[in-house]
Protein backbone atom coordinates (compact mmCIF):
# COMPACT_ATOMS: atom_id res chain seq x y z
CA UNK A 1 0.00 0.00 0.00
CA UNK A 2 1.36 3.41 -1.00
CA UNK A 3 0.87 6.48 1.18
CA UNK A 4 0.17 9.97 -0.11
CA UNK A 5 -1.03 13.23 1.42
CA UNK A 6 -3.81 15.63 0.46
CA UNK A 7 -5.72 17.64 -0.22
CA UNK A 8 -3.86 20.86 -0.88
CA UNK A 9 -6.62 23.40 -1.69
CA UNK A 10 -4.50 26.57 -1.31
CA UNK A 11 -7.23 28.57 0.38
CA UNK A 12 -7.20 31.59 2.63
CA UNK A 13 -10.14 30.84 4.90
CA UNK A 14 -12.03 32.83 7.50
CA UNK A 15 -10.67 30.48 10.16
CA UNK A 16 -7.04 30.78 9.02
CA UNK A 17 -6.44 33.80 6.75
CA UNK A 18 -3.14 33.98 4.85
CA UNK A 19 -1.71 35.48 1.66
CA UNK A 20 -2.45 33.33 -1.38
CA UNK A 21 1.16 33.61 -2.49
CA UNK A 22 2.22 32.11 0.85
CA UNK A 23 -0.15 29.19 0.24
CA UNK A 24 1.55 28.38 -3.06
CA UNK A 25 5.01 28.83 -1.55
CA UNK A 26 4.11 26.47 1.32
CA UNK A 27 2.78 23.92 -1.17
CA UNK A 28 6.23 23.53 -2.70
CA UNK A 29 7.89 23.32 0.73
CA UNK A 30 5.37 20.73 1.93
CA UNK A 31 5.96 18.66 -1.19
CA UNK A 32 9.73 18.74 -0.70
CA UNK A 33 9.28 17.63 2.90
CA UNK A 34 6.94 14.83 1.84
CA UNK A 35 9.56 13.65 -0.62
CA UNK A 36 12.31 13.83 1.98
CA UNK A 37 10.41 11.60 4.41
CA UNK A 38 9.56 9.04 1.74
CA UNK A 39 5.89 9.63 1.04
CA UNK A 40 4.53 8.47 -2.31
CA UNK A 41 2.48 11.44 -3.47
CA UNK A 42 0.78 14.78 -2.85
CA UNK A 43 -2.72 15.52 -4.15
CA UNK A 44 -4.38 18.83 -5.05
CA UNK A 45 -8.04 19.77 -5.11
CA UNK A 46 -10.08 22.11 -7.31
CA UNK A 47 -13.08 24.43 -6.99
CA UNK A 48 -14.00 27.64 -8.74
CA UNK A 49 -15.13 31.10 -7.77
CA UNK A 50 -15.11 30.76 -4.02
CA UNK A 51 -14.40 33.58 -1.63
CA UNK A 52 -11.47 31.72 -0.07
CA UNK A 53 -9.56 31.31 -3.33
CA UNK A 54 -9.92 27.52 -3.36
CA UNK A 55 -7.48 26.52 -6.08
CA UNK A 56 -9.25 26.69 -9.46
CA UNK A 57 -6.32 25.56 -11.60
CA UNK A 58 -4.41 22.48 -10.52
CA UNK A 59 -2.03 21.87 -13.38
CA UNK A 60 0.33 24.87 -12.96
CA UNK A 61 0.92 24.09 -9.26
CA UNK A 62 1.36 20.42 -10.15
CA UNK A 63 4.03 21.43 -12.67
CA UNK A 64 5.77 23.61 -10.07
CA UNK A 65 5.81 20.82 -7.49
CA UNK A 66 7.09 18.27 -9.99
CA UNK A 67 9.84 20.69 -10.99
CA UNK A 68 10.81 21.18 -7.34
CA UNK A 69 11.00 17.45 -6.53
CA UNK A 70 12.70 14.37 -7.94
CA UNK A 71 10.73 11.32 -6.77
CA UNK A 72 7.46 12.54 -5.27
CA UNK A 73 4.39 11.85 -7.38
CA UNK A 74 1.73 14.55 -7.76
CA UNK A 75 -1.96 14.09 -8.42
CA UNK A 76 -5.17 16.00 -8.93
CA UNK A 77 -7.74 14.82 -6.46
CA UNK A 78 -9.72 15.78 -8.46
CA UNK A 79 -9.80 17.99 -11.54
CA UNK A 80 -13.42 18.75 -12.47
CA UNK A 81 -13.34 17.52 -16.04
CA UNK A 82 -16.72 18.80 -17.34
CA UNK A 83 -15.53 22.34 -16.58
CA UNK A 84 -12.49 22.02 -18.86
CA UNK A 85 -11.67 21.32 -22.51
CA UNK A 86 -10.68 17.64 -22.27
CA UNK A 87 -8.30 17.83 -25.25
CA UNK A 88 -6.42 20.60 -23.50
CA UNK A 89 -6.35 18.65 -20.22
CA UNK A 90 -5.08 15.59 -22.07
CA UNK A 91 -2.28 17.60 -23.68
CA UNK A 92 -1.26 18.92 -20.27
CA UNK A 93 -1.30 15.46 -18.69
CA UNK A 94 0.77 14.04 -21.52
CA UNK A 95 3.29 16.86 -21.17
CA UNK A 96 3.69 16.35 -17.42
CA UNK A 97 3.90 12.59 -17.79
CA UNK A 98 6.61 12.83 -20.43
CA UNK A 99 8.66 15.50 -18.67
CA UNK A 100 8.54 13.89 -15.23
CA UNK A 101 8.80 10.15 -15.84
CA UNK A 102 5.13 9.45 -15.17
CA UNK A 103 5.16 11.11 -11.75
CA UNK A 104 1.94 12.96 -12.58
CA UNK A 105 -1.49 11.46 -11.85
CA UNK A 106 -4.62 12.91 -13.41
CA UNK A 107 -7.61 12.35 -11.13
CA UNK A 108 -10.89 13.51 -12.66
CA UNK A 109 -14.28 14.21 -11.11
CA UNK A 110 -17.63 15.45 -12.33
CA UNK A 111 -18.34 18.52 -10.19
CA UNK A 112 -21.61 19.27 -8.49
CA UNK A 113 -21.85 23.01 -7.80
CA UNK A 114 -24.15 24.97 -10.12
CA UNK A 115 -22.19 28.22 -9.83
CA UNK A 116 -19.08 26.55 -11.22
CA UNK A 117 -20.87 25.32 -14.32
CA UNK A 118 -22.51 28.73 -14.79
CA UNK A 119 -19.16 30.53 -14.61
CA UNK A 120 -17.84 28.32 -17.41
CA UNK A 121 -20.91 28.75 -19.57
CA UNK A 122 -21.96 25.12 -19.13
CA UNK A 123 -25.26 23.57 -18.13
CA UNK A 124 -24.90 21.35 -15.08
CA UNK A 125 -27.57 19.01 -16.42
CA UNK A 126 -25.03 18.06 -19.11
CA UNK A 127 -22.39 17.00 -16.60
CA UNK A 128 -22.75 13.22 -17.00
CA UNK A 129 -22.55 13.51 -20.77
CA UNK A 130 -19.58 15.88 -20.50
CA UNK A 131 -17.85 13.57 -18.02
CA UNK A 132 -18.26 10.46 -20.15
CA UNK A 133 -17.16 12.10 -23.38
CA UNK A 134 -14.35 13.88 -21.54
CA UNK A 135 -13.00 10.66 -20.07
CA UNK A 136 -13.00 9.04 -23.49
CA UNK A 137 -11.10 12.00 -24.93
CA UNK A 138 -8.54 11.96 -22.14
CA UNK A 139 -8.00 8.20 -22.44
CA UNK A 140 -7.45 8.60 -26.17
CA UNK A 141 -5.09 11.57 -26.00
CA UNK A 142 -3.42 11.70 -22.59
CA UNK A 143 -1.64 8.43 -22.13
CA UNK A 144 0.72 7.02 -24.71
CA UNK A 145 0.49 3.37 -23.74
CA UNK A 146 -0.79 3.25 -20.19
CA UNK A 147 -3.87 4.29 -18.24
CA UNK A 148 -2.10 3.69 -14.96
CA UNK A 149 -1.97 7.33 -13.90
CA UNK A 150 -5.56 8.20 -14.81
CA UNK A 151 -8.09 8.12 -11.99
CA UNK A 152 -11.78 8.87 -11.55
CA UNK A 153 -12.98 10.41 -8.30
CA UNK A 154 -16.15 8.71 -7.11
CA UNK A 155 -18.82 8.89 -4.48
CA UNK A 156 -21.23 6.34 -6.01
CA UNK A 157 -21.19 2.86 -7.53
CA UNK A 158 -22.38 4.30 -10.86
CA UNK A 159 -19.24 6.41 -10.97
CA UNK A 160 -17.09 3.46 -9.86
CA UNK A 161 -18.41 1.43 -12.79
CA UNK A 162 -17.69 4.39 -15.11
CA UNK A 163 -14.04 4.20 -14.07
CA UNK A 164 -13.84 0.40 -14.11
CA UNK A 165 -15.19 -0.17 -17.59
CA UNK A 166 -12.59 2.27 -18.98
CA UNK A 167 -9.73 0.66 -17.08
CA UNK A 168 -9.16 3.79 -14.99
CA UNK A 169 -8.14 3.99 -11.35
CA UNK A 170 -10.68 4.59 -8.62
CA UNK A 171 -10.17 7.59 -6.31
CA UNK A 172 -12.62 7.21 -3.44
CA UNK A 173 -13.72 10.34 -1.63
CA UNK A 174 -13.16 10.65 2.12
CA UNK A 175 -15.58 10.12 4.99
CA UNK A 176 -17.11 6.85 3.78
CA UNK A 177 -17.72 3.83 6.01
CA UNK A 178 -15.84 0.61 5.34
CA UNK A 179 -18.91 -1.07 3.82
CA UNK A 180 -19.44 1.78 1.36
CA UNK A 181 -15.76 1.65 0.35
CA UNK A 182 -15.98 -2.11 -0.19
CA UNK A 183 -19.09 -1.66 -2.34
CA UNK A 184 -17.33 0.90 -4.53
CA UNK A 185 -14.26 -1.30 -4.95
CA UNK A 186 -16.38 -4.31 -5.91
CA UNK A 187 -18.41 -2.29 -8.43
CA UNK A 188 -15.18 -0.95 -9.96
CA UNK A 189 -13.51 -4.33 -10.32
CA UNK A 190 -16.61 -6.07 -11.63
CA UNK A 191 -17.13 -3.38 -14.27
CA UNK A 192 -13.49 -3.69 -15.34
CA UNK A 193 -13.74 -7.45 -15.73
CA UNK A 194 -17.13 -7.27 -17.48
CA UNK A 195 -15.64 -4.78 -19.98
CA UNK A 196 -12.89 -7.25 -20.94
CA UNK A 197 -10.17 -5.86 -18.70
CA UNK A 198 -9.35 -2.68 -20.71
CA UNK A 199 -5.73 -1.62 -20.37
CA UNK A 200 -4.69 -5.14 -19.42
CA UNK A 201 -3.65 -4.36 -15.86
CA UNK A 202 -6.22 -4.16 -13.09
CA UNK A 203 -6.63 -0.44 -12.35
CA UNK A 204 -5.58 0.78 -8.96
CA UNK A 205 -7.80 1.91 -6.11
CA UNK A 206 -7.00 4.99 -4.05
CA UNK A 207 -8.74 5.94 -0.84
CA UNK A 208 -8.87 9.46 0.56
CA UNK A 209 -9.06 9.31 4.34
CA UNK A 210 -9.38 11.99 7.02
CA UNK A 211 -6.39 10.97 9.08
CA UNK A 212 -3.93 12.18 11.73
CA UNK A 213 -1.21 10.64 13.87
CA UNK A 214 -1.86 11.34 17.56
CA UNK A 215 -0.37 9.70 20.64
CA UNK A 216 -2.45 10.71 23.65
CA UNK A 217 -6.09 11.54 24.22
CA UNK A 218 -5.49 15.30 24.16
CA UNK A 219 -3.69 15.06 20.81
CA UNK A 220 -6.42 12.84 19.50
CA UNK A 221 -9.18 15.28 20.53
CA UNK A 222 -7.28 18.18 18.98
CA UNK A 223 -6.91 16.31 15.68
CA UNK A 224 -10.58 15.38 15.60
CA UNK A 225 -11.50 19.03 16.13
CA UNK A 226 -9.37 19.89 13.09
CA UNK A 227 -11.22 17.27 11.06
CA UNK A 228 -14.55 18.72 12.22
CA UNK A 229 -13.42 22.21 11.31
CA UNK A 230 -12.61 21.07 7.79
CA UNK A 231 -16.25 20.26 7.30
CA UNK A 232 -17.19 23.74 8.50
CA UNK A 233 -14.95 25.25 5.83
CA UNK A 234 -16.46 22.93 3.23
CA UNK A 235 -20.01 23.77 4.27
CA UNK A 236 -19.10 27.44 4.09
CA UNK A 237 -18.60 27.05 0.37
CA UNK A 238 -22.19 25.87 0.16
CA UNK A 239 -23.47 28.74 2.29
CA UNK A 240 -21.50 31.25 0.31
CA UNK A 241 -22.23 30.56 -3.30
CA UNK A 242 -24.57 27.78 -4.23
CA UNK A 243 -28.03 26.47 -4.08
CA UNK A 244 -27.02 22.83 -3.99
CA UNK A 245 -30.20 21.66 -2.31
CA UNK A 246 -28.25 20.65 0.77
CA UNK A 247 -29.34 22.17 4.07
CA UNK A 248 -25.87 22.81 5.45
CA UNK A 249 -27.12 24.91 8.38
CA UNK A 250 -29.51 22.43 9.94
CA UNK A 251 -27.29 19.46 9.30
CA UNK A 252 -23.94 20.94 10.30
CA UNK A 253 -23.49 19.23 13.68
CA UNK A 254 -24.71 15.86 12.40
CA UNK A 255 -22.43 16.13 9.36
CA UNK A 256 -19.45 17.05 11.50
CA UNK A 257 -20.19 14.09 13.79
CA UNK A 258 -20.29 11.84 10.72
CA UNK A 259 -16.97 13.16 9.42
CA UNK A 260 -15.43 12.71 12.86
CA UNK A 261 -16.68 9.14 13.23
CA UNK A 262 -15.16 8.11 9.89
CA UNK A 263 -11.79 9.73 10.60
CA UNK A 264 -8.73 7.61 11.29
CA UNK A 265 -6.86 9.15 14.21
CA UNK A 266 -4.41 7.36 16.50
CA UNK A 267 -0.85 6.17 16.89
CA UNK A 268 0.99 5.08 13.76
CA UNK A 269 0.43 1.45 14.74
CA UNK A 270 -3.31 1.98 15.28
CA UNK A 271 -3.71 3.85 12.00
CA UNK A 272 -1.71 1.23 10.10
CA UNK A 273 -3.84 -1.58 11.48
CA UNK A 274 -7.00 0.16 10.28
CA UNK A 275 -5.64 1.04 6.83
CA UNK A 276 -4.33 -2.44 6.14
CA UNK A 277 -7.88 -3.75 6.47
CA UNK A 278 -8.80 -1.91 3.26
CA UNK A 279 -8.22 -3.65 -0.06
CA UNK A 280 -6.75 -0.57 -1.75
CA UNK A 281 -3.43 0.29 -3.42
CA UNK A 282 -3.06 3.89 -2.26
CA UNK A 283 -4.24 5.83 0.76
CA UNK A 284 -4.21 9.60 0.51
CA UNK A 285 -4.05 10.92 4.06
CA UNK A 286 -6.24 13.98 4.21
CA UNK A 287 -4.28 16.36 6.40
CA UNK A 288 -4.66 19.60 4.44
CA UNK A 289 -6.93 21.26 6.99
CA UNK A 290 -6.74 24.98 7.60
CA UNK A 291 -6.85 24.88 11.40
CA UNK A 292 -3.59 23.15 12.40
CA UNK A 293 -0.59 25.48 12.81
CA UNK A 294 2.21 24.90 10.30
CA UNK A 295 4.32 23.25 12.98
CA UNK A 296 1.62 20.58 13.44
CA UNK A 297 1.30 20.05 9.69
CA UNK A 298 5.05 19.66 9.29
CA UNK A 299 5.15 17.24 12.21
CA UNK A 300 2.39 15.04 10.84
CA UNK A 301 3.97 14.92 7.36
CA UNK A 302 7.22 13.76 8.98
CA UNK A 303 5.44 11.15 11.08
CA UNK A 304 3.39 9.84 8.16
CA UNK A 305 6.55 9.31 6.16
CA UNK A 306 8.86 8.03 8.87
CA UNK A 307 6.42 6.08 11.08
CA UNK A 308 3.29 5.15 9.14
CA UNK A 309 4.60 4.56 5.62
CA UNK A 310 7.00 1.76 6.65
CA UNK A 311 4.14 0.02 8.46
CA UNK A 312 1.79 -0.02 5.44
CA UNK A 313 4.25 -0.43 2.56
CA UNK A 314 4.04 -4.07 1.58
CA UNK B 1 12.01 50.03 -23.95
CA UNK B 2 12.43 46.60 -22.38
CA UNK B 3 13.43 43.39 -24.09
CA UNK B 4 11.92 39.95 -23.62
CA UNK B 5 13.67 36.87 -24.94
CA UNK B 6 11.42 34.73 -27.13
CA UNK B 7 11.57 31.13 -25.89
CA UNK B 8 8.33 29.93 -27.44
CA UNK B 9 10.13 27.57 -29.78
CA UNK B 10 12.85 26.53 -27.35
CA UNK B 11 13.08 23.14 -25.74
CA UNK B 12 10.27 21.25 -27.38
CA UNK B 13 12.32 18.10 -26.91
CA UNK B 14 14.30 16.61 -24.00
CA UNK B 15 11.72 17.51 -21.40
CA UNK B 16 12.15 21.23 -21.92
CA UNK B 17 15.69 21.20 -20.52
CA UNK B 18 16.81 23.75 -23.12
CA UNK B 19 13.95 26.08 -22.23
CA UNK B 20 14.80 25.93 -18.56
CA UNK B 21 18.51 26.45 -19.12
CA UNK B 22 17.87 29.45 -21.35
CA UNK B 23 15.46 31.01 -18.85
CA UNK B 24 17.93 30.54 -16.01
CA UNK B 25 20.63 32.22 -18.08
CA UNK B 26 18.29 35.14 -18.84
CA UNK B 27 17.41 35.43 -15.16
CA UNK B 28 21.06 35.59 -14.17
CA UNK B 29 21.83 38.29 -16.73
CA UNK B 30 18.92 40.47 -15.68
CA UNK B 31 16.85 40.37 -18.83
CA UNK B 32 13.41 41.86 -18.25
CA UNK B 33 11.45 38.86 -19.44
CA UNK B 34 11.24 35.55 -21.24
CA UNK B 35 8.34 34.65 -23.52
CA UNK B 36 6.90 31.20 -22.98
CA UNK B 37 4.32 29.44 -25.13
CA UNK B 38 3.46 25.92 -26.11
CA UNK B 39 0.59 23.75 -27.27
CA UNK B 40 -2.83 24.73 -25.85
CA UNK B 41 -2.95 23.78 -22.19
CA UNK B 42 0.80 23.50 -21.79
CA UNK B 43 1.75 27.21 -21.82
CA UNK B 44 1.22 27.87 -18.11
CA UNK B 45 2.79 24.54 -17.12
CA UNK B 46 6.03 25.43 -18.88
CA UNK B 47 5.88 28.86 -17.25
CA UNK B 48 5.33 27.29 -13.81
CA UNK B 49 8.47 25.20 -14.30
CA UNK B 50 10.46 28.28 -15.34
CA UNK B 51 9.10 30.17 -12.33
CA UNK B 52 10.38 27.43 -10.07
CA UNK B 53 13.90 27.67 -11.52
CA UNK B 54 14.21 31.47 -11.64
CA UNK B 55 13.72 34.33 -9.23
CA UNK B 56 13.42 37.68 -11.01
CA UNK B 57 12.88 37.40 -14.75
CA UNK B 58 9.41 38.32 -15.99
CA UNK B 59 7.26 35.53 -17.40
CA UNK B 60 5.45 36.62 -20.54
CA UNK B 61 3.03 33.77 -21.14
CA UNK B 62 1.68 33.46 -24.67
CA UNK B 63 -1.65 31.64 -24.40
CA UNK B 64 -4.02 30.31 -27.04
CA UNK B 65 -7.28 32.10 -26.22
CA UNK B 66 -9.43 29.92 -28.43
CA UNK B 67 -8.89 26.54 -26.76
CA UNK B 68 -10.52 27.19 -23.39
CA UNK B 69 -13.11 29.34 -21.63
CA UNK B 70 -11.69 32.82 -20.81
CA UNK B 71 -12.48 32.32 -17.13
CA UNK B 72 -10.32 29.19 -17.07
CA UNK B 73 -7.46 31.01 -18.79
CA UNK B 74 -7.70 33.82 -16.23
CA UNK B 75 -7.64 31.27 -13.40
CA UNK B 76 -4.48 29.64 -14.75
CA UNK B 77 -2.72 32.97 -15.11
CA UNK B 78 -3.73 34.10 -11.63
CA UNK B 79 -2.48 30.90 -10.00
CA UNK B 80 0.73 31.22 -11.99
CA UNK B 81 1.13 34.78 -10.71
CA UNK B 82 1.14 33.44 -7.14
CA UNK B 83 3.51 30.62 -8.00
CA UNK B 84 5.93 33.12 -9.52
CA UNK B 85 5.44 35.91 -6.95
CA UNK B 86 4.01 38.59 -9.26
CA UNK B 87 6.04 37.99 -12.40
CA UNK B 88 3.38 37.20 -15.02
CA UNK B 89 2.40 39.19 -18.09
CA UNK B 90 -0.11 37.55 -20.41
CA UNK B 91 -0.37 37.57 -24.18
CA UNK B 92 -3.63 36.23 -25.58
CA UNK B 93 -3.65 34.78 -29.08
CA UNK B 94 -7.15 34.91 -30.53
CA UNK B 95 -10.17 37.20 -30.60
CA UNK B 96 -9.80 40.55 -28.87
CA UNK B 97 -13.01 39.82 -26.95
CA UNK B 98 -11.25 36.95 -25.18
CA UNK B 99 -8.35 39.19 -24.23
CA UNK B 100 -10.80 41.74 -22.88
CA UNK B 101 -12.59 39.20 -20.67
CA UNK B 102 -9.35 37.74 -19.34
CA UNK B 103 -8.05 41.23 -18.63
CA UNK B 104 -11.24 42.30 -16.86
CA UNK B 105 -11.23 39.23 -14.63
CA UNK B 106 -7.57 39.67 -13.75
CA UNK B 107 -8.26 43.30 -12.87
CA UNK B 108 -10.82 42.18 -10.30
CA UNK B 109 -13.99 43.04 -12.18
CA UNK B 110 -17.12 40.90 -12.29
CA UNK B 111 -17.76 39.41 -15.73
CA UNK B 112 -21.03 37.59 -16.49
CA UNK B 113 -21.70 37.38 -12.75
CA UNK B 114 -18.38 35.57 -12.28
CA UNK B 115 -15.45 36.78 -10.20
CA UNK B 116 -11.90 35.47 -10.34
CA UNK B 117 -10.59 33.83 -7.17
CA UNK B 118 -7.89 33.89 -6.13
CA UNK B 119 -7.15 37.28 -7.65
CA UNK B 120 -3.62 37.65 -9.03
CA UNK B 121 -0.85 38.75 -6.71
CA UNK B 122 -0.26 41.85 -8.83
CA UNK B 123 -2.58 44.83 -8.56
CA UNK B 124 -3.75 44.04 -12.06
CA UNK B 125 -1.97 41.79 -14.53
CA UNK B 126 -0.97 43.24 -17.88
CA UNK B 127 -2.75 41.35 -20.67
CA UNK B 128 -1.77 42.05 -24.25
CA UNK B 129 -3.41 40.96 -27.45
CA UNK B 130 -0.88 39.05 -29.53
CA UNK B 131 -1.46 41.44 -32.42
CA UNK B 132 -0.22 44.31 -30.27
CA UNK B 133 3.11 42.74 -29.36
CA UNK B 134 6.20 44.00 -31.18
CA UNK B 135 8.51 41.19 -32.27
CA UNK B 136 11.98 41.36 -33.84
CA UNK B 137 14.36 38.69 -35.10
CA UNK B 138 17.87 39.62 -34.04
CA UNK B 139 20.78 38.15 -35.95
CA UNK B 140 23.73 38.25 -33.58
CA UNK B 141 25.38 40.85 -35.82
CA UNK B 142 25.52 43.53 -33.13
CA UNK B 143 25.86 46.43 -35.51
CA UNK B 144 22.78 45.42 -37.45
CA UNK B 145 20.89 44.53 -34.29
CA UNK B 146 21.61 47.97 -32.79
CA UNK B 147 19.82 49.51 -35.72
CA UNK B 148 16.77 47.31 -35.08
CA UNK B 149 16.75 48.14 -31.38
CA UNK B 150 17.22 51.86 -31.95
CA UNK B 151 14.43 51.87 -34.51
CA UNK B 152 11.90 50.29 -32.18
CA UNK B 153 12.99 52.37 -29.19
CA UNK B 154 12.84 55.66 -31.07
CA UNK B 155 9.45 54.75 -32.54
CA UNK B 156 8.06 54.47 -29.01
CA UNK B 157 7.85 50.69 -28.59
CA UNK B 158 7.66 50.00 -24.85
CA UNK B 159 8.39 46.24 -24.87
CA UNK B 160 10.03 44.24 -27.62
CA UNK B 161 10.06 40.44 -27.96
CA UNK B 162 13.35 39.36 -29.52
CA UNK B 163 14.66 36.07 -30.82
CA UNK B 164 18.33 35.33 -30.12
CA UNK B 165 20.58 32.33 -30.59
CA UNK B 166 23.92 31.77 -28.87
CA UNK B 167 25.07 33.03 -25.47
CA UNK B 168 22.91 35.71 -23.93
CA UNK B 169 25.64 37.96 -22.55
CA UNK B 170 25.98 40.05 -25.75
CA UNK B 171 22.22 40.55 -25.82
CA UNK B 172 22.18 41.64 -22.18
CA UNK B 173 25.29 43.81 -22.40
CA UNK B 174 24.87 45.51 -25.75
CA UNK B 175 21.18 45.48 -26.62
CA UNK B 176 19.00 45.23 -23.49
CA UNK B 177 20.95 48.12 -22.00
CA UNK B 178 20.82 50.11 -25.23
CA UNK B 179 17.08 49.61 -25.45
CA UNK B 180 16.42 51.53 -22.23
CA UNK B 181 17.09 55.00 -23.66
CA UNK B 182 18.90 56.94 -26.41
CA UNK B 183 21.94 57.95 -24.34
CA UNK B 184 23.55 54.51 -24.00
CA UNK B 185 27.38 54.80 -23.81
CA UNK B 186 28.32 52.09 -26.31
CA UNK B 187 31.99 52.52 -25.41
CA UNK B 188 31.37 50.99 -21.97
CA UNK B 189 29.83 47.85 -23.45
CA UNK B 190 32.64 47.54 -25.97
CA UNK B 191 35.30 47.91 -23.26
CA UNK B 192 33.49 45.49 -20.97
CA UNK B 193 33.92 42.85 -23.66
CA UNK B 194 37.67 43.24 -23.29
CA UNK B 195 37.77 42.94 -19.51
CA UNK B 196 39.09 39.64 -18.16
Amino acid sequence: MQLGIGLWCLQSTATAPRHFTAAYRDLVRDAQLAEEVGLHSLWLSEHHGYHDGYCPSLLPPAAAVLQATRTLEVGTGVLLLPLHNPRRVAAAARYLGECFDDRFHLGMGMGYRPSEFAAKGRDMSDRVKLMNSGLDTVVEHAASDSRENLWVGVTSEVAARRAGRRGLGLFISGAFSRSVVEGLVTAHRTAWEDAGCPGGTRPRVGLLRNLWIADGEADRRRALDWVRSSYLVYAGLGWGADDTGVDFVTGIEASMDEVESSATVGTAEEVAAELLDYDVDLVVCRIGYDQPPRSALVEVIERLGRELAPLVNR
Amino acid sequence: MRLALDLRDTGATSGDDALLARAVEADGLGLWGVVIGGPPGVECLRAARVAQETSDVGLIVWVDGTAEHPHTIAEELSVLDHLSARRVTAVIEGPLAVRDVVSELLAGHVVDDGVLTPPPAQTAMTVWASSAVAVADLTGDLEADRTVIDGHRDAGTSHLVVSWTGPLLPLARHLATRAVGPSFPQLVADMADRLP
